[in-house]
């Protein structure tokens, strides 16, 4: 009996680890898929013309409004670690909120050196409130 | 879309080209080459076919407010840029299709936000006309489009010009892949 609890919590550790895993996971393909493509495989962005993410002040400061901006594009000049950006990001209208949260989450934890992760409900309440 | 070959083939000269029966029996072959052109660089700079003379050239075509495709096109030929950066039988030529918006002024920011050198790549603007023409002449599409972001519609390719302005293939310019076929492919005319 003992035993049987001991493969159930065994079996249950592992599928939560997998799911965890997934989880990440899910974040770096749809950052490669959807992000890498401008803003470079390891965030640093390119020139003056693509802002970075890694490191980026802009971010810390703005965290709030990333899901809006994946979501919906930007179109503002602004200002990344010193240097003006002004060239238009279109939105990825297609990723649902689940992608939205793990992109950000990948982002947070590979770039700015953020740990814990924000949930689904946080970044779909961004989302209602986009300007 | 590149083409499909394997490395010992030379590249296919694209187009439609002209055959002339000679009088010995023998054809002639004309290809089809770009025609002459005239545009201004970010430097303000009257760039014509003379500046591609003995040199492999990659084209595209895109808009500096374009949201979509060019930051991606613009990264891949930034990597092109860097591959051949000391190479000077390679050179690019990137024409704007919104010459309204894509002034002189508004071309050289562009490049410089790129970081790169007005001797190797070109960001060309000057008669709407022209551009649209020149584009034709390239076989790939460009026209305004109010519906669709940033008011045009574009082809995302890179043409690969060869050193006696001939089509030597189209690669998707949104991907990394293709770039770093055109990358091999443009050693392969040097």
């Amino acid at each position: 009996m003992i035993l049987r609890g001991f493969y159930s919590l065994a079996l249950s550790l592992i599928v939560l680890s997998s799911c965890l895993n997934l989880k990440d996971n899910s974040g770096a393909a749809s950052y490669q898929q959807h992000c890498a493509a401008c803003h470079g495989v390891q965030g640093e962005g390119l020139g003056s013309y693509i802002p970075p993410l890694r490191d980026a002040d802009y971010l810390k400061s703005n965290q709030n409004d990333l899901s809006c901006i994946i979501k919906y594009g930007m179109n503002a000049e602004i200002e990344v670690n010193g240097k003006l950006y002004s060239q238009p990001m279109g939105g990825i209208t297609e990723l649902d909120e689940a992608e939205i949260t793990n992109i950000i989450n990948y982002i947070r934890k590979e770039y700015l050196a953020q740990s814990e992760n924000l949930r689904i409900e946080d970044i779909e309440e961004q989302l209602r409130n986009c300007d | 879309m590149a083409a499909c070959q394997t490395e010992s083939e030379p590249l296919p000269i694209l187009g439609q080209h002209e055959f002339t029966l000679q009088e010995d029996g023998s054809v002639d072959t004309s290809y089809y080459q770009i025609p002459s052109f005239g545009f201004w660089n970010q430097d303000s700079a009257l760039i014509t076919e003379k500046v591609s003379e003995s040199k492999v050239y990659v084209a595209d075509f895109f808009f500096t407010s374009c949201p979509t495709i060019c930051p991606k096109m613009k990264r891949n030929m930034r990597s092109l840029y860097d591959s051949f950066e000391e190479n000077d039988q390679v050179i690019f030529l990137s024409h704007s299709i919104d010459p309204k918006r894509d002034s002189v002024d508004k071309l050289h920011s562009y490049a410089e936000s790129l970081e790169v050198s007005s001797k190797k790549w070109h960001f060309l603007t000057g008669e709407k006309s022209s551009l649209y023409n020149i584009a034709k002449a390239y076989m790939v599409s460009a026209a305004e489009d109010p519906k669709a972001p940033g008011g045009y519609i574009h082809d995302g390719a890179f043409i690969l010009i060869d050193q006696q302005r001939r089509i030597r293939g189209y690669y998707d310019g949104t991907l990394k892949e293709d770039t770093e076929l055109l990358k091999n492919d443009i050693k392969r005319l040097l």
